[in-house]
């Protein structure tokens, strides 16, 4: 069985997830980017905050904000140069640039280059350092916080706007959106959110490694994305919930994990196009019919 | 000098094989075909098992590429013809062709081992040496180029003079349109999957055999490159994916013998990439087939 520690740990991993993946669901499932370097900016936000804290000796609190500036920066300018690409180009673009983030990275030693930043400091409040079971705690409060954001944005004139240019980008520009500056914002909010997941792992492991933040992990995201179901508030939650409990759930099959992960992704693709929890996917229709029955 | 020349013309005939497949059933299906790696990995395998058995380096060269196109023929048919019906969006349908990689590799693990696999000697010193202009190049190094010239010529020939490669050409440009005045849009994707595939299988043989070392993850390496081939190629054309790996395969031969710190590869093609598509955002030529 599951320890309850274990439990705690699988909570602030999902958390930590979710926030990627809520981030992710604004660049793709609201405005319908096909973005498939989400990875590197997380690992943007966790580089930044490893080194503001390890070798500048800032604390938790100043670390988190200024690395998902700083995500979102690199975000902004990658969206300069790519949104004037079209649909699979950008997807190509993003992936190059995930390469070329990982490669710089593995590739300086300031930032540890191919060994990755270990010892980072846990956060304090008081002199107390909040690790292992409270740490959960301290994931489901930041975490809490980005969702209600999500949703409030979701709902905003550019959340109503981002949908809109996901159904028809010249339609949407017809009707008086700045298309292009509309994306940029979708890009740079949503690198935000993964900078900001990016520094809350790294202050839970206390290490990364330019391994976090390859391309395989910007799949992981994608997919568990597309599983939860894109452009809702609980398709990412149920993606990321579903994304960390993954390994778990397959623990008696743990030498073909892989093998089942990617026939996963095909069949998924293949009979739930929408997601479990997606806009217009039969369970949700259903589960809505059943809270309005009630 | 010309000893760069040589070694980045068979460099580039590797990427010629496996983006020219890419860029074709990006052409007609409008996939961004991941799997096309595993397809890559399956021929160099294959290959190599049926070399182990006969000993004869044509035949084992021949069965790589026709089970590649098997592999290739099976994804097109299984997977992407049924995803291509439903109508998903483009990134599931991106994100079935990963799983499809995903998958396969791990099943290369279970079927061949999790190790580096190789041949017991080496098949690209196995027929002698060219000495030309105090060049020395293997004839293998000879015979893949000239192998490599006569797939793009016979693919012109294909795609310019036959009817099937017009049908192809068509369904490229539009597939509604090339079904409303008779062309069978199933047959024509079931013609490039077979293509692509045979290229593929081809591509990963001889890769295989020239650098003596096969692994689940050949395919990466492949399927980066192909992608920043492509693209900087533009989307779909194949003499702008042959016109990208031969620019890229020289870039890399020299940025190799210049800089003596080993990158990988898919830091020359990238950044290339990026700087490109800033630049031109449409890739190097422009249009079709």
């Amino acid at each position: 069985m599951v320890s309850p520690e274990y439990l705690l740990t699988l909570i602030s991993f999902s958390c930590i997830s979710l926030m990627s993946l809520l981030g992710l669901n604004i660049i793709l499932g609201y405005t319908g980017q096909p973005w498939l370097g989400h990875a590197a900016f997380f690992g943007v936000g966790a580089y930044t905050s490893a080194i503001l804290t390890k070798v500048y000796g800032l604390s938790f609190w100043a670390a988190f904000p200024l690395s998902m500036c700083m995500a979102s920066l690199i975000g902004l300018s990658v969206g300069f140069i790519c949104l004037r690409l079209k649909e699979d180009f950008l997807a190509i673009a993003t992936i190059a640039l995930n390469f070329v983030i990982q490669g710089i990275i593995s590739l300086t030693p300031q930032l540890g280059g191919a060994l990755g930043i270990g010892g980072v400091p846990p956060p304090q409040i008081l002199n107390y350092s909040i690790t292992y079971s409270h740490y959960s705690v301290l994931a489901l409060v930041i975490c809490l916080l980005f969702l209600f954001v999500h949703i409030k944005l979701s709902h905003s004139w550019a959340g109503l706007a981002w949908k809109a240019i996901a159904g028809d980008d010249l339609v949407a520009n017809v009707m008086g959106i700045n298309v292009v500056r509309l994306r940029l914002v979708a890009v740079g909010i949503g690198c935000a959110y993964a900078g900001a997941s990016g520094s809350l792992y790294v202050h839970f492991t206390g290490f990364i490694h330019p391994i976090d933040l390859g391309f395989d992990q910007s799949i992981l995201m994608v997919a568990a994305l597309v599983f939860g179901g894109c452009g809702t508030t609980a398709g990412p939650t149920l993606g990321a919930v579903f994304a960390t409990f993954f390994p778990e759930l397959f623990r008696f099959a743990s030498e073909y994990r892989l093998l089942i992960y990617g026939i996963l992704l095909v069949l998924l693709v293949k009979y739930l196009p929408q997601g479990v929890l997606g806009a217009g996917s039969g369970v949700r229709a259903y589960l809505q019919r059943v809270v309005k029955g009630k | 000098m010309l000893q760069y020349l040589i070694n980045g013309l068979v460099l580039s005939s590797f990427y010629i094989l496996i983006a020219v497949g890419l860029t074709l059933i990006y052409g007609v299906m409008k996939i961004l075909h991941i799997a096309h790696g595993a397809v890559y990995a399956v021929g160099a395998y294959v290959s190599l098992e049926t070399f182990l058995l006969t000993h004869d380096v044509i035949l084992s060269l021949i069965v790589g590429s026709c089970v590649g196109c098997l592999a290739s023929l099976a994804i097109q048919g299984v997977v992407y013809e049924r995803l291509l019906a439903t109508g998903a969006s483009r990134v599931s349908v991106v994100v079935a062709s990963i799983g499809i990689y995903i998958a396969m590799k791990d099943a290369f693990r279970l079927l061949f081992g999790p190790y580096t696999l190789s041949y017991p000697m080496l098949i690209a010193n196995l027929f002698g040496k060219i000495e030309l202009f105090t060049t020395i190049f293997t004839v293998y190094q000879a015979s893949v180029i000239l192998s490599v010239i006569s797939v793009i010529l016979g693919l012109w020939f294909f795609l310019n003079k036959t009817k099937e490669g017009l049908a192809l050409k068509a369904t490229a440009q539009d597939a509604e349109m090339s079904s409303a005045v008779g062309i069978n849009v199933r047959r024509v994707r079931v013609v490039t999957s077979l293509i692509c595939g045979l290229l593929a299988g081809y591509a990963g043989s001889v890769v295989g055999m020239y650098y003596n070392t096969i692994e689940r993850s050949m395919g990466d390496l492949a399927i980066n490159q192909g992608l920043a081939i492509i693209v900087l190629g533009g989307m779909g054309s194949v003499l702008g994916a042959v016109v990208a790996s031969l620019i890229l395969g020289m870039a890399e031969t020299v940025t190799v013998a210049l800089i003596p710190q080993p990158i990988p590869p898919y830091l020359i093609s990238f950044p290339l990439l990026i700087l490109i598509l800033v630049l031109r955002p449409t890739g190097l030529l422009k249009g079709r087939s």
